[in-house]
């Protein structure tokens, strides 16, 4: 509660704000600054009336109140103990606790809040509470936000609590930060003033923004324990985002202040507006949330995202691509892989589509093959050997089949191990990495204009309209073997540490044709989520001709 | 009351203090005095015919015979122009008074099919006869009639954007399932104009129909829409909710804190509301006055030019959960109207994904809240296409067009009607 006084004032009658301290001429009711109503025409609506008990009051002949706290329906006071040093919290209201009471009784968890004693005094109705002492979720945020481990933690533990009154046939109503106390490490829950039985309806219910079932603002009469679990999401949503949950917000939305998708899905699964559609218990969701605990702790997250479009000339999409993600028990322990690949064909005549799915296909194959195998080569040899399969299989293609005989194929792979990434390449398809507001080719061009470029014999700008723009000197199916670029090309180790936040990018000529790379770093740092980057990209390369296919794969990390 | 009366309403006047990001919903109403005789406003319509070769037989017919009724339902003192397009535009009914009845419905029988088409050049040409009939002091509405794919589509989002600033409505109308209804939508949304999918040419009448009764009935004209937000405080989306749901992209002036959108030109017999969601600073117990509303509007018929009325919203900032658990449902049910519509359009998303199941799941949720807002026939289109999944495994095309044009149609919401 705040308080206004004399200091509020200056000596030429204008006001003070006394929340942002400019000044409030006395023409203005508000802070023309921060919107804060002056100290002049202030009232305290929460403010306590006469029919609230005085400090020093005894009730029972056991409870002497010291001071009253909060406001509204329900009159709170703290209390202590004529006998003992205990103290205790009091709510005084005209109608009865009984529920309350009998339910508080009856649930034997330390997690709960306790309850001591149950009377009536001159037509009001007392409770005796226990008086917590830890600090609310509220006020543990204001200090330090949970991290995201913590935060499922603490929803996990409520879960644990609240069950405890669902199986007791009651339904809390209330769950809201400032319900959930962290006491040394442990969830308890409070504030059970808005309780029901399963099976019981009311004419209206309490509700709180952001946090309460959305039909507890209609006029339905089967409220059951999902409206509970619906606060339970929204509560996690808070803690994780750090805002309250939206009443128009969907899954879309959500993924705005969440990175994990598999996490926005189990929030969603509380917060769907249907009743009908969310975990119909709490063990179903206790069960999701510990699942998705355990494999955030095990592994890395890394969300990835294919798109690829013709093109505004091109009558068909030669391009294909492929992203993969396996987890494979291997002697260190769970290893997960990522495969992500793009490949432009080339050939005319479905040739070159041909040529790209055979390499997506072959490179699959013989990969899936060897990481399933007890020994596993070195991951770059493992790369060499799938690309260069697949090139023999395009190079046999070709040669026996007269209308295929000239097509080929670039080939640009990222194999993700666990936080490490491994390149192939061959062509002018390309990787980036995106990390920190930079971004960085991590691969060569083998192709004309790149060698004139490199040679400094044109400039960047002259290299955008090049005749040989496009002409590749290397690539799959034009010969049996073929010289494949790994990471050690550019970097100085043969894998690239990967952290968290890094994005790549993974792309057909179809996009770099059009885009510069600042273009594409722009793109990637305007948007959150990997699906409005690669549409919006492709947008803008089909706005600018579109005059090849193009195909992307991007990848975000993210990295515990 | 002034001719027009400005109401904001938040969904709850009491918020937590000390919580940071809080949300605040408000509701504002636009209320013409019923009472008050707004008098009348020429209507400057453009006609803007398909006349590809799709369009042969009974679509031209129905489309001609509608252009035909609209010309007689016209007052002496509007302005009619009628263009068809293919690969081509041609001006059947130049700019003319419709007064002069006889000519137009003559020239009417000059409807003819062609092959192709270019929807922007029916679009350039249908502005080009507006204009000549002129902007000013009129209510400027372009209906377009298309069953099929346009070449040049950007080009057309292009020529309503400019509409827009020129104060022309566009109403899009699109009948059959071949036709883009994303690309409808875009430029219906741009100019304020709604979108309708025709089932079959018999439809076309009816709708024209009440096209011209809602643009003949909205003399309330230029009305803008200006949001103060108080420092700190975040407006993070806005809708025009009733008579239809429109996402409005306000223009940010004063470093974010001035946010501006034109809201069209608004009925005489029928309240407008808007809906706006804020994002709140953290504060101890005190009142704060988030916003200042200004809502700018003529009534060229009353000589009322650029009236300003001012409203300002007020919150509570206080522990006393009681308080902030007191909550305004009609604002709710309002809200809860943009939230129908946002799941309608992602259960359309989810679908051309081919993701049956989760559309489906997406579109049980609209239909719960439009049962609860009493949205009745939002509810059974939803339920039409809900059940074609059941039957067919898949929505087909025009129910799709259906189930989108009908997601921005809203109710208006009464304290009896919130179940």
């Amino acid at each position: 509660m705040m308080y206004y006084d004399d200091r509020t004032k200056r000596s030429n009658n204008n006001m003070i704000c006394p929340n942002c301290k400019s000044e409030i001429s006395d023409r203005d009711q508000y802070c023309p600054n921060c919107g804060t109503l002056s100290a002049e025409q202030w009232t305290d609506s929460g403010a306590q009336d006469s029919t609230w008990l005085s400090p020093g009051t005894i009730l029972r002949k056991q409870y002497k109140i010291e001071k009253a706290v909060g406001g509204g329906g329900i009159k709170k006071y703290i209390a202590s103990s004529l006998n003992a040093a205990n103290k205790f919290l009091i709510e005084e209201k005209t109608c009865s606790f009984d529920e309350q009471f009998e339910l508080l009784k009856a649930v034997h968890s330390p997690d709960i809040q306790k309850v001591y004693d149950h009377f009536t005094v001159e037509g009001s109705d007392y409770i005796v509470l226990e008086l917590c002492e830890g600090k609310s979720l509220f006020e543990i945020a204001a200090e330090t936000w949970p991290n995201e481990d913590r935060a499922i933690g603490i929803a996990i533990n409520l879960c644990n609590c609240i069950s405890e009154i669902h199986q007791a046939g009651y339904i809390h109503l209330n769950i809201e930060p400032g319900s959930i106390y962290i006491v040394e490490n442990r969830v308890r829950l409070f504030n059970f003033e808005n309780i029901l039985h399963v099976g019981d309806s009311r004419a209206s219910y309490f509700t709180l923004e952001g946090y309460s079932a959305p039909e507890l603002l209609t006029k339905e009469s089967n409220i059951d324990c999902r409206a509970d679990i619906y606060s339970i999401g929204a509560v996690l949503y808070w803690m994780i985002s750090k805002k309250t949950i939206a009443l128009t917000a969907n899954y879309l939305d959500m993924l705005e202040h969440i990175s994990s998708p598999e996490l926005v899905r189990i929030i969603s699964s509380c917060t769907t507006s249907d009743p009908a559609l969310r975990c119909s218990n709490l063990s179903e969701l206790r069960g999701k949330l510990t699942d998705y605990q355990i494999s955030s702790r095990r592994k890395s997250y890394f969300t990835s995202t294919l798109i690829t479009d013709k093109g505004m000339v091109r009558c068909d999409n030669e391009d294909s691509c492929l992203v993969l993600d396996i987890e494979r028990y291997t002697e260190e322990g769970l290893r997960s892989y990522g495969l992500y690949l793009v490949a432009d064909g080339m050939g005319g005549q479905q040739a070159g589509e041909i040529a790209s799915s055979t390499a997506v296909k072959a490179i699959q194959t013989t990969m899936l093959e060897i990481l399933n195998a007890v020994e596993i080569p070195s991951y770059p040899d493992l790369i060499k050997r799938a690309i260069g399969k697949a090139n023999l299989e395009i190079y046999h293609t070709a040669q026996s089949n007269r209308q295929y005989n000239s097509m080929g194929t670039t080939v640009t792979l990222g194999l993700r191990v666990d936080n490490e990434l491994y390149i192939g390449h061959v062509g002018d398809s390309r990787a980036y990495l995106i990390r920190q507001g930079t971004i960085k080719q991590l691969t060569c061009d083998h192709s004309v204009v790149a060698n004139l470029l490199k040679a400094e014999m044109i400039t960047q700008a002259e290299a955008q309209d090049h005749p040989d723009r496009g002409k590749i000197y290397r690539s799959l199916g034009s010969s049996p073997d073929v010289v494949i670029d790994t990471y050690q090309q550019i970097g100085e180790d043969d894998k690239l540490k990967l952290e968290s936040g890094d994005s790549l990018l993974f792309c057909t000529d179809g996009l770099t044709a059009h885009l510069t790379d600042e273009e594409i770093l722009q793109e990637a740092e305007k948007h959150s989520n990997g699906a409005d980057i690669c549409n919006n990209l492709i947008l803008l390369a089909n706005r600018h001709g579109g005059s090849d296919n193009i195909s992307i794969v991007l990848v975000k990390s993210r990295i515990n | 009351m002034a001719e027009v009366e400005l109401e904001c309403r938040l969904a709850r006047n009491y918020t937590l203090e000390n919580v940071p990001n809080a949300l605040a919903y408000l509701l504002i109403k636009v209320i013409p005095d019923p009472a008050l005789d707004f008098g009348s406003m020429p209507v400057n319509l453009g006609l803007v015919i398909d006349a590809s070769r799709s369009m042969g037989g009974k679509k031209i017919k129905f489309a001609r015979e509608a252009a035909k009724l609209l010309v007689n339902a016209l007052s002496p003192q509007d302005s009619v122009s009628v263009t068809i397009f293919s690969d081509d535009a041609e001006v059947i009914v130049p700019a003319t008074k419709a007064g002069q009845v006889g000519p137009i419905i003559y020239a009417l029988d000059k409807m003819h099919v062609i092959s192709g088409t270019r929807m922007y050049h029916g679009m350039e040409t249908g502005v080009r006869e507006m204009q000549k009939a002129g902007f000013d002091n009129a209510i400027n509405r372009m209906i377009i009639l298309t069953d099929g794919m346009t070449e040049g589509e950007e080009r057309c989002c292009s020529i309503a954007e400019q509409e827009a600033d020129n104060r022309v409505v566009i109403s899009t109308f699109g009948i059959g399932d071949k036709y883009n209804e994303d690309l409808l939508i875009d430029i219906s949304g741009k100019t304020l104009g709604s979108f309708q999918h025709l089932q079959s040419p018999e439809h076309i009448i009816k709708q024209f129909q009440q096209e011209l009764r809602e643009s003949a009935a909205s003399v309330i004209s230029d009305v803008r829409l200006s949001i103060h937000l108080t420092k700190d405080v975040e407006l993070e989306q806005i809708h025009r909710i009733f008579p239809d749901c429109v996402k409005l992209k306000p223009g940010v002036e004063s470093e974010g804190r001035v946010l501006s959108v034109a809201v069209g030109n608004i009925r005489k017999d029928e309240q407008t509301c808007l809906g706006a969601q804020f994002r709140l600073p953290s504060r101890s117990a005190s009142r704060m006055q988030i916003a200042q509303v200004y809502v700018n509007y003529s009534v060229p018929a009353l000589q009322i030019q650029d009236r300003v009325l001012k409203n300002s919203v007020i919150v509570e900032f206080t522990g006393d959960h009681d308080l902030c658990g007191m909550v305004d449902r009609e604002v709710i049910a309002y809200f809860n109207q943009i939230n129908a519509q946002s799941l309608i359009e992602k259960a359309m998303k989810e679908t051309k994904a081919g993701n049956i199941a989760a559309a489906t799941q997406l579109l049980n949720q609209a239909q719960l809240l439009t049962q609860r807002i009493g949205n009745a026939p939002l509810t059974r289109i939803i339920d039409d296409a809900v059940q074609e999944i059941k039957n067919t495994g898949v929505i087909s095309s025009g129910v799709m067009k259906t189930v989108r044009a009908g997601s921005s149609q809203t109710v208006r919401i009464a304290e009896a009607d919130i179940k």
